[in-house]
């Protein structure tokens, strides 16, 4: 219909109310892609959080999925953006919410992550009793949704990170996060040139949110369950991307002082001790006659449990010592992959450069072409 | 999936007075039409069963060519006309979902403040998906000269009215807005 046909000063006459609701505090951002298994349950639970209904938005961008995504988001949230063709990731989807956002704060959830019903509320306060901090995050709750093996894993090895760093970083965790408005969008909002795959867009954006001045609170008290099934090959791909991505692109040494809880430094941290340690080892063996090969690879793997104690004492002290035995040759193979992976980001900076989109993308870009899903934008 | 026994039904007739015939916007509303598709229980079930994990353009596509007789060609070229602006765009095609539950009606001027919120340049599809008949769709077609009414089975739940909705919504951004109980 045409706007024109509408007489916006009758209209407003008639019940004097302003265009913009006021009372909305929250504006929560999920985007989605290829979801329904989760999306459904993660609705819900935002729904159900103890905000009044009308102090939040629920804005759901559906990212080219073909599951029947947006079918299930319709059924919960107050707007639906569906994006088509490829999929273009989490950073360029999110922004697309913020731009019909309307709400002070922002609140990121991804689509397979569960928020308690008082997650919302004392996000909001403590954006409130806080104003030296523009984004506060929620930790990894004890227990996944998945119930395997892998899945534990990796949610405690998560937390593991989180529970040490808990100050104010650049950790604007992945699952839920809110951040102000005003600073999400002076930060020039998600970096969506760079980051097409779900991977590190968060710490990127806490990084940039920390040069202003004013960082990311992690928070212990908050805490959201995640519902993602982890398998091996999940996990040794997820450590594999952003372990190299990190070193690619956002430089090893910057993030590890900014972004100190990210689970590639809470893998690679032991690693240099451990190699410090085999050299000695490998010194004082020309000292020794022709040692066994098991003997050799038995010193080793002492050494890499050895440099990974707080890491298995935490798994001991949480889950059991069963746990933490049955962890550790695991942790170890994911530990060697994030170390290959930031030998390889290393080297892919120096003879490529940073990561860039397509051609097609970046021809798009220099024209300026006007175009609906728009091209993704350079910060 | 199938959906055989849709019918549509024309523009309900009523006598207006002298009054409202004289009425400039009352004038425009005689002449405007819109479209009811009226769904029954059992194919309100099929459709959100069967279509789970289809995508929504392609649902709304397969549901029309299950309507029968000349109704079925007009509402097919209309669905084209809504639908079918395939290749680029330049700004995203919006559409506004009312749903109005069993005893429910919204304010006509909640949903006109609504389309006037997104700004004169931009054109906005209106779907108005309420179980049973609602006395808001008179009041709507005053605001809304191109309403599509989308009529589910009283009782319809109002996840599954916004559902059925969805799928008829061509738009790139979809706001979805409820009605309030009587």
């Amino acid at each position: 219909m045409s706007m024109k046909s509408l007489k916006p000063e009758s209209i407003r006459s008639r019940e004097g109310l302003p265009l913009t609701v006021e009372s909305l505090r929250l504006s929560v951002v999920v985007s989605a892609h290829n979801s329904s298994a989760t999306l459904s349950e993660v609705l819900a639970a935002i729904r159900s959080s103890d905000l009044p209904r009308d102090a939040y938005e629920v804005i759901v961008v559906d990212d080219a999925s073909t599951d029947g995504s947006v079918a299930i988001a319709a059924r919960y949230a107050d707007t639906v953006v569906k994006l088509t063709g490829r999929q273009s990731g989490p950073a360029y989807a999110r922004n697309r919410g913020v731009e019909l956002a309307v709400a002070p704060v922002l609140v990121f959830v991804d689509p397979d992550v569960l928020v308690r019903r008082e997650t919302l509320l004392r996000m909001l306060q403590i954006l409130n009793e806080r104003p030296e901090i523009d984004a506060v995050s929620a930790s990894h709750a004890d227990t996944s949704g998945a119930q395997n093996f892998v899945s534990q894993y990796w949610n405690l090895l998560l937390r593991f990170g989180e529970q040490r760093h808990t100050s104010i970083s650049a950790q604007f965790a992945p699952g839920c996060g809110a951040v102000r408005r005003q600073a999400f969008i002076a930060a020039g909002m998600y970096d969506e040139w760079r980051f097409a795959t779900a991977c590190l867009e968060n710490v990127e954006l806490g990084e940039r949110l920390l040069g202003t001045g004013r960082g990311v609170l992690l928070s212990s008290e908050l805490k959201v369950t995640h519902l993602k099934r982890w398998d091996l090959v999940s996990v040794f791909r997820e450590v594999w991307v952003r372990s190299r991505l990190l070193a690619r692109s956002l430089g090893y040494s910057r993030m590890s002082a900014v972004a100190p809880s990210d689970v590639v430094f809470t893998l690679s941290r032991a690693l240099t001790p451990a190699v410090a340690l085999l050299a000695t080892l490998m010194l004082a063996a020309a000292f020794v006659p022709s040692p066994h090969p098991s003997a050799k690879g038995g010193v080793a793997l002492l050494v890499l449990v050895l440099t990974n104690l707080p890491v298995h004492r935490f798994y001991a002290s949480t889950r059991g010592l069963g746990f933490a035995l049955l962890s550790a040759p695991l942790h170890t193979l994911v530990e060697i992959v994030a170390g290959v992976a930031l030998c390889l980001g290393w080297i892919l900076r120096d003879v490529f450069g940073d990561v860039s989109p397509d051609a097609t993308t970046q021809a798009y870009s220099e024209v300026g072409h006007e175009i609906w899903p728009p091209v993704p934008r350079r910060i | 999936m199938r959906l055989a026994s849709i019918t549509i039904k024309a523009m309900p007739c009523r006598k207006l007075s002298e009054h409202e015939i004289t009425d400039s916007k009352n004038a425009a509303y005689l002449l405007a039409s819109y479209e009811v598709l009226v769904m029954s229980r059992a194919e309100v079930e099929v459709a959100l069963v069967e279509d789970t994990y289809s995508a929504p353009a392609r649902v709304v596509g397969d549901a029309f060519q299950h309507l029968a007789g000349s109704s079925n060609d007009r509402l097919m070229s209309l669905t084209a006309n809504r639908q079918g602006r395939v290749g680029p765009r330049r700004t995203p095609r919006k559409s506004l979902i009312v749903v109005l539950a069993e005893n429910h009606v919204v304010s006509p001027d909640l949903v006109a403040r609504r389309l006037l919120g997104q700004g004169d340049d931009h054109e906005m599809d209106v779907i108005l998906a309420c179980a049973g008949q609602s006395t808001s769709i008179i009041a709507l077609q005053r605001q809304v000269p191109d309403l599509q009414v989308l009529e589910a089975p009283a009782g319809t739940s109002i996840e599954d009215l916004r559902e059925l909705a969805m799928r008829q919504a061509p738009g790139d951004i979809v706001t979805l807005l409820c009605g309030t109980p009587v």
